[in-house]
């Protein structure tokens, strides 16, 4: 069972919806309104799992134009707090909350969108 | 009462331009489009009609087509199905998408436009590091700004003060 408390090192990894489109063409990365959530960001832990995994898994519930990771320590020095939130059908479901609510500010999220990793992407 | 009369399909207002791009040849005119643009033939400008400014000829249809395309994708937002995002996101509020397209018509500049899971419609604008953001809340905008390293937000309900805002930012990056 994975434990609790999320470590710095771990990775959060987040699908980006291929509809609505949320992939910045230009930029080639996500813009910050796909980490804009009134429930948090919803992402998965990499856990006890390899990536391929996690990507396969990610790729069962959505259509996707991208995956990205964002980095548990990297989330904290933004001031936004990663949690774990396991889920019956989704143990490795976690959080990315603002440090005194939910949502994160429009300087959170763009920070997250920029500091985040792309895994793989599909075409749009 | 809301004027909803502009959540029509976009496509009977781009064919009014396609019709319009056959009036060459004809009397130079000025003509008040059904979506509130002005076209004044005799100058080769396009104006919106709550805006004081022209676009020229080169840029109107580069404009007038991403506006459109803008438009419709925004009125897309309303028919998000449940669960969009993964999380249990829901459509976008009427009064929102409302909102953002009056927003989005009195703009000089089209934005790239993105919906939110909490309800809100977002527009961006990036040069480099350069960032600016409106998010369109049901009642206000949240305007968020990244120039020079220099982060400001806020919130306000005036239109005209977006507009200026989006003025400014272009206004800046033009001179890098």
């Amino acid at each position: 069972m994975l434990p609790l408390e999320i470590s710095d090192e771990e990775n959060l990894y987040r699908g980006i919806t291929k509809q609505p489109q949320l992939w910045k063409m230009a930029q080639d990365r996500p813009s910050s309104a796909a980490f804009k959530d009134s429930k948090g960001v919803s992402v998965d832990r990499e856990g006890y799992r390899g990536e391929a995994e996690l990507v396969d898994s990610l790729n069962s519930r959505f259509e996707l134009r991208a995956i990205v990771f964002v980095n548990a320590g990297y989330c904290r020095r933004i001031e936004t707090s990663p949690i774990a939130k396991p889920l019956d059908d989704n143990p490795y479901h976690a959080e990315i909350h603002n440090i005194d609510r939910v949502e994160l500010t429009a300087s959170k999220a763009k920070k997250l969108a920029r500091g985040c990793v792309v895994v793989t992407k599909y075409d749009s | 009462m809301s004027d909803t009369s502009y959540l029509e399909k976009p496509s009977s207002v781009v064919s009014s331009f396609r019709i319009h791009s056959k009036w060459n040849g004809m009397e130079p005119a000025k003509f008040v489009l059904k979506n509130k643009f002005i076209i004044d033939e005799r100058k080769s400008t396009f104006q919106h009609e709550s805006s004081n400014s022209t676009l020229e000829n080169g840029k109107f249809q580069k404009t007038f087509i991403k506006r459109y395309w803008n438009e419709a994708l925004i009125k897309s937002f309303l028919d998000l199905s449940y669960n969009w995002n993964g999380n249990g996101a829901v459509a976008i509020d009427k009064a929102v998408v409302l909102r953002a397209i009056s927003l989005l018509r009195v703009l000089d500049h089209q934005p790239d436009i993105f919906p939110t899971a909490r309800n809100t419609i977002q527009f961006e604008y990036e040069y480099g590091d350069d960032y600016l953001e409106i998010e369109i809340f049901d009642g206000y905008f949240n305007v968020y700004r990244c120039v020079d390293n220099g982060e400001t937000e806020y919130r306000t309900t005036a239109f005209q003060r977006v507009r200026e805002e989006v003025l400014n930012y272009h206004a800046s990056i033009r001179n890098k």
